[in-house]
């Protein structure tokens, strides 16, 4: 009888198949099911080659076979999200939501991830890629600074990294990324840009912060953000940072930050859906050593 | 005020049955597939199969193949019933059909002009990867009376000013983009054929044109819907270019008419064209749905282009329909955009 | 023969970028008022970046695009008040929906040339609300001919009346334009338009050569007042139309008058080619990273030219304003280690 954390995942298209590969290399988590809409997906194939079970029959096959799952990663869409969640709540499951749907509660790993496992909510969200790069650097300067006025995110991501459902939902992805800021830094005011580079070869993700604030403390505004760094590269070990704590015009404060993928099966060059995916490994991987210690 | 659309459309197909006095003979008894049925075409047939059912004692199953049949459940109560059977499939994925179905229609496409663009590839996993799904397990059955695949008159088109026949083939630059989905059409008839020819299985194709009415969704960019969103709103109607463009509309209870006659009387590798007879041009159903608005918007023509001379008429010829299955049109122009502006009202002026 | 073509005056938008979006509410009052009288069909206006694009990122902008869209509103009684807007800097519900409701009547809704596809949402929402709705490709030259058509066409297919491709650089010559707007008006059963730059001295003769291969849609600020060199100078285009048998609507006379009280009224400096606009045009960086790469190359003690050249191997695009610290810092570090 395994210790590991049961989970499902739901969605078979890149982001799913991605997770597939992370929750099977944890030591922590095992994927007892793998279910989507479409046998053909090259996500079936890949699980199929892994010996992991799957089903073509999306949510229903959650409900069939409950008893084995604890956690359901959703990787459809928002709306097929709201469709899900009743299902899964009726089911007394935990979902790690990885669609703009905002049902739940945002969860950035490194800031809240304990507090999220502790507080028994069942909808986690982890609100956009963008949202898991910025987010954190945005607590930091919080955590030094709380007077922020506005927080401001602004991503490149390659273009070959944005599907057709990133690219129907930008407007999703700017509203979901500005509130997590607001949530996780106290600020005023957020703003998020997203910009999609053409580039060839595919540019890898990058992230810019800048704080509106009254005498940025820089040197405690740099340990800060290196502590944070710290903890997010535990989850995230492609995360790095490009332009240190940078003061401009005398009160902002700006930060670039790039994220390369691991690779597993999106290319490095995705590291925005790497990053989400990493972020929600992260927050099972908790919620399965807070499961081991109470049942210790 | 829903009682009473349902009780116009059930009047609206009785009118269109009418017009085919052998064809509730033919449909009784019958067990019927339609995939993608929660599209207009599904809902449309089936309004007809209820109604054959309830007036005629038609005793027909329906087995409708969607993706959103729980959406469409909660949109359509009237609809759910012991006759129709709703099962969730996507067509991308392999899929089996009712062991007891002998009639099939196929009308899974995609045919909204944004998707074309933004997701070509899924369109094309739908368009042909779906019929090829279909057919395999059509070829599953145990009897096989037809298997209906609605295709498209856009398959042939190109630019004309002429009505657009069965024979047409129509040149294709298929290493366009842009002509990714005509070219899905026609793959996916190929595909019809090979089935057709390798696995015999009985297959008919229907082009269809542009259809209208109640159950049509008004997301879809075409010109119609804008035009119909613009009169119902009170927005001036926008009419890009010179609004010469022509086409001709089917309304929505004969279209069901016309697919269910061609898939119990139609023949094996025929091409039957499934459309409107009266044509008109953008202009004229602008100014046809101004004057049906009590809001009375005004017409605005927008820019015309450096290539306005090239035409993009799309009317069918419909010679071979009604000389073989005598396929004819219940409801005009007028009525069609009367229902289709009471229909969407109800939703948009909400 | 199509004699007509339509004008749309960006002044006020792309003249933003020229003083950093620090235009003032007299500003747009004033120029409003003037290109009205004169005839101007659209008058666009805001933030050099468009609608919601105030930020960090590309610059905060002096007036909130409330203010500044309210101040045009009442200043243009014939003239139709018109938008840019990019998704991913703007979006429908807290931005556009704020816009329509202000009274513009025209969206420009502009991506990369590269990336139509992030555009359908965004036009949907101006054509379901009965608003004049086209199509921007930016940095046009990024994309051959034949990509750009596609694009073009895409856009079309989410509703867009009209098709703009932009020379965001200057970097074009006149065939390299015919070539384009020849593919796009293959392709489409829209009218095709161009938005010139002037880095190369080829803004008026691009958007002739662009209204020969059949564009009907040209953009011109008065005095060429718009990012790097400018655009197309407007009252030069409306004389060299008129003198070409083209209808443009627009007086002669009064587009002269508007054009004096721009550059004495509101424009600070006449836009003029400089050598780093020249580098910037041929190396097909965005001209509205004129003003950063200057004051970063300064404060760094940097070539600009050198910064641009970079730039346009990295294929920036627009937004990608962080990156010029980024080049400059890997710049200086290189001296460093050379210098050594």
């Amino acid at each position: 009888m395994s210790n590991k954390l049961r989970c499902a995942i739901l969605g078979t298209g890149n982001i799913g198949t991605d997770l597939l590969i992370k929750v099977m290399r944890s030591d922590l988590l095992e994927c007892t099911l793998f279910a989507g809409r479409n046998f053909r997906s090259e996500g079936m194939q890949k699980a199929t080659a892994l010996g992991v079970n799957i089903s073509d029959k999306g949510i229903n096959a959650i409900v069939d076979k409950a008893d084995v799952i604890d956690v359901v990663f959703d990787a459809t869409s928002a709306a097929a999200h709201i469709e899900h969640w009743p299902v899964i709540e009726g089911l007394g499951k935990i979902a790690i939501d990885m669609t703009p749907a905002k049902l739940g509660s945002f969860c950035v790993p490194a800031i809240n991830s304990q507090e999220i496992c502790g507080s028994g909510v069942r909808n986690i969200n982890m609100i956009t890629c963008g949202g898991q790069a910025s987010v954190p650097i945005a607590a930091a300067i919080a955590e030094v600074n709380n007077n922020i006025e506005y927080i401001e995110t602004a991503s490149s991501i390659a273009s070959r990294s944005a599907g057709p459902a990133t690219r129907a939902n930008l407007d999703e992805y700017i509203e979901t990324t500005e509130d997590a800021l607001i949530k996780f830094s106290g600020a005023e005011k957020a703003k998020a840009i997203l910009i999609l580079n053409p580039a060839n070869p595919p540019v890898d993700m990058q992230t810019t912060v800048y704080a509106k604030i009254k005498n940025p403390d820089i040197v405690k505004i740099n340990a800060s953000v290196n502590a944070m760094m710290l903890k997010i590269s535990n989850y995230v070990p492609g995360y790095a940072l490009l332009v240190p704590p940078t003061v401009i015009n005398d009160d902002i404060v700006m930060i670039t930050v790039k994220v390369l993928g691991e690779g597993d099966y999106l290319p490095r060059y995705a590291g925005n859906l790497d990053i989400i995916n990493c972020a929600a490994v992260g927050v099972a991987e908790d919620i399965a050593t807070n499961v081991l210690e109470l049942m210790s | 005020m829903s009682i009473n659309v349902n009780k116009q459309i059930k009047e609206d197909c009785l009118g269109s049955l009418k017009l085919q006095p052998d064809l509730v003979a033919q449909l009784k008894d019958q067990n019927i597939t339609v995939i993608g049925g929660t599209g207009f075409i599904g809902t449309w047939i089936a309004e007809l199969v209820a109604i054959v059912n309830d007036t005629f004692d038609g005793n027909i199953i329906l087995e409708l193949l969607g993706r959103s049949t729980a959406v469409w459940a909660t949109k359509h109560p009237h609809l759910c019933r012991d006759d129709i059977i709703l099962r969730a499939q996507d067509v991308r994925s392999p899929f089996g059909i009712r062991e007891e179905t002998t009639l099939i229609i196929y009308a899974a496409a995609i045919a909204d002009p944004s998707i074309h663009a933004s997701d070509p590839y899924k369109v094309y996993q739908t368009n042909v990867g779906g019929i090829e799904n279909a057919l395999r397990a059509a070829s599953r059955l145990p009897i096989i009376a037809r298997f209906l695949n609605v295709s498209s008159g856009l398959a042939v088109a190109g630019s004309t000013t002429e009505a657009i026949s069965e024979r047409n083939i129509g040149i294709l630059d298929f290493t366009r983009i842009q002509n990714m989905y005509a070219q899905s059409r026609r793959t996916a008839e190929s595909v019809a054929s090979i089935f057709g020819s390798q696995y015999r299985i009985p297959v008919t194709t229907a082009r269809a044109f542009t259809f209208i009415g109640p159950y049509q969704s008004i997301d879809a960019p075409w010109a119609i819907n804008n035009f119909i969103r613009d009169a119902i709103t009170g927005n001036d109607i926008r009419i890009r270019g010179d609004g010469s463009t022509r086409r001709s509309y089917l309304y929505g209870s004969d279209a069901a008419v016309w697919l269910l006659k061609i898939l119990v009387a139609g023949n094996n590798g025929d091409i039957y064209n499934v459309g409107g007879e009266e044509v008109i041009s953008h202009s004229e159903v602008a100014y046809a749905l101004s004057k049906l608005c009590k809001k009375n918007p005004k017409i605005v023509f927008t820019g015309k282009s450096a290539s306005a001379d090239r035409k993009y008429d799309f009317f069918p010829d419909l010679s071979f329909s009604k000389s073989s299955l005598n396929l004819n049109q219940a409801f005009d122009m007028k009525l069609s955009l009367e229902r289709s502006i009471q229909w969407h009202s109800r939703i948009i002026l909400k | 023969m199509n004699k007509k073509i339509l004008i749309s005056d960006p002044t006020l938008r792309d003249g933003n970028h020229a003083v950093r979006h620090q235009l003032r509410k007299n500003d747009f009052s004033s120029y409003c008022k003037a290109a009205d009288t004169a005839g101007v069909p659209i008058v666009e206006v805001g933030h050099g970046n468009g609608l919601g694009a105030s930020s960090m990122l590309v610059g905060e902008c002096s007036l909130s695009d409330e203010i500044i869209l309210s101040t045009a509103r009442e200043n243009l009684q014939h003239s139709k008040l018109a938008v840019h807007a990019i998704p991913g800097f703007c979006t429908i519900e807290r931005h556009m929906a704020m816009a329509l409701d202000l009274g513009v009547d025209v969206f420009r809704i502009a991506a990369h040339c590269t990336e139509a596809d992030i555009t359908d949402r965004h036009i949907a929402f101006a054509r379901k609300h009965g608003k004049e709705v086209y199509g921007v490709l930016m940095m046009s030259h990024m994309a051959s001919p034949a990509h750009l058509a596609d694009e073009a066409f895409k856009m079309q297919g989410y509703g867009a009346e009209g098709v703009v491709i932009m020379d965001s650089s200057g970097h074009y010559l006149p065939l390299d334009v015919t070539e384009r707007i020849s593919a796009l008006v293959e392709m489409l059963r829209i009218p095709v338009g161009f938005h010139a730059h002037n880095n190369l001295g080829m803004g008026i003769a691009n958007s002739v050569a662009a209204v020969q291969a059949g564009a009907t849609i040209i953009d011109g600020s008065a005095r060429g007042f718009g990012a790097g060199s400018g655009n197309a100078q407007l009252e030069v285009l409306v004389a060299v139309f008129e003198k070409m048998g083209y209808e443009t609507g627009i007086d002669l006379y009064k587009i002269l008058d508007a054009a004096d009280i721009a550059e004495k009224e509101i424009i600070p400096s006449l836009p003029y080619i400089s050598s780093t606009s020249i580098v910037s045009g041929i190396s097909g960086v965005f001209s509205g990273f004129i003003k950063e790469v200057n004051s970063i190359s300064a404060e760094h003690g940097l070539d600009a030219r050198d910064i641009f050249i970079e730039l346009g191997s990295r294929k920036a695009v627009a937004g990608q304003e962080s990156l010029i610290l980024e080049v400059a810092l890997a710049l200086k570090a290189n001296n460093i280690i050379e210098a050594r």
